[in-house]
């Protein structure tokens, strides 16, 4: 499907939604993966005037695939689309994880069909050590959730209870990671909440505070599990202000779907040894991925 | 990224290298099924002929 079939789908979509339309994907290619991040910024205000030329839509829907990107970016683009409409709706095809779900609840509605995944916003520190050497002491991905968790282990499961005895534990921690590390944990643990409650504040009609405290803590501490897929029921059972998408939308929004999958290989061969089936060549190289 | 009049993408380049580890000295042991028929016993056997032999099964 060419990029005309597409923008006929979406137009289709508009009038079904009576809404303006955004799409954006980050191929999850295994080779070649992307993730949300501030460069989608600047195109997405090209899409918001474009939406926008005839004067501000009433709701604005986006259309969104994603394993996740970079904590600060979801803000950003739910309150620059918030400035274009009145109602903002985030449609999810098949995943929107991580910080695509932190973009899909600052929206009023998250419109999900029985193949939509959200994920746990519990956020993963990237180490990248000085000198582009591994340390052997620091795992590469440290989950923020992780040291709270080992902290509720030696207090709730192991029943340490002492205080000298938790500081020895504490101690054990910090020889694994550093203090300005654990600190950026703090900040990075305080913000996913902070930020979590603000997109969720900025749903109309407003969620009730216990309700927006109950989501929160579900989708940072309650998942145990990072790669945990949310379903249409769960983020419902949650509190998450969620609609069945009727199935005329499903239907164009999964075809849609199979089209960036298609054209971003996203169903690829994640096992690199796939792209040399032979000993003919050991380099392979792709343009235009 | 898409709208009803726009799109936009990101491209990049995508090398993969399939690095080969060799070991850098290789030993190889082969047997094989060399016999001397049984009347002959190699002890009685010239040294020149027995060091040809120790050669080729080396």
């Amino acid at each position: 499907m060419a990029q005309k079939e597409r923008q006929d789908i979406i137009k289709k979509l508009e009038g079904l939604r009576g809404s303006r339309i955004i799409t954006l994907v980050t191929g999850d290619r295994a080779v070649a993966p992307t993730a949300i991040a501030d460069d989608c910024l600047r195109p997405l205000y090209d899409h918001l005037l474009s939406v926008a030329k005839d004067g501000n839509p009433k709701k604005i829907d986006l259309i969104l695939y994603t394993r996740g990107g970079f904590v600060e970016t979801p803000w950003k683009i739910v309150t620059k689309i918030r400035q274009f409409c009145q109602e903002f709706t985030v449609i999810i095809p098949y995943r929107a994880h991580s910080a695509g779900t932190m973009i899909a609840i600052g929206a009023d509605t998250i419109s999900m069909s029985p193949m939509s995944e959200l994920g746990p916003i519990d956020p993963f520190l990237q180490i990248r050590p000085e000198g582009g050497k591994p340390v052997p002491f620091l795992i590469p991905d440290l989950g923020v959730e992780d040291v709270a968790a080992y902290i509720s282990f030696l207090k709730e499961r192991a029943g340490i209870t002492d205080q000298a005895a938790l500081t020895n534990n504490i101690k054990a921690l910090a020889e694994h990671i550093t203090p300005t590390l654990l600190g950026r944990v703090e900040r990075i643990y305080s913000h996913i909440r902070v930020v979590a409650r603000k997109l969720l504040a900025l749903c109309k009609p407003p969620l009730a505070e216990a309700t927006i405290t109950t989501i929160i803590e579900a989708l940072t501490e309650k998942m145990y599990a990072h790669g945990h897929g949310i379903s249409i029921d769960e983020a419902r059972s949650i509190g998450l202000r969620v609609e069945d998408m009727p199935k005329d939308v499903e239907k164009a929004v999964w075809n849609l779907y199979l089209d960036y999958e298609n054209s971003l290989y996203l169903n690829a061969n994640p096992d690199p040894y796939s792209y040399f089936p032979n000993d003919a060549a050991n380099v392979y190289e792709e343009k235009g991925a | 990224m898409e709208s009803a009049g726009l799109a936009h993408a990101f491209q990049g380049a995508i090398r993969i290298e399939r690095l080969r580890k060799m070991p850098t000295q290789i030993n190889i042991n082969l047997n094989f099924p060399l016999n001397l028929p049984p009347s002959v016993q190699p002890q009685t056997l010239p040294q020149e002929i027995q060091a040809i032999i120790q050669q080729i099964l080396q």
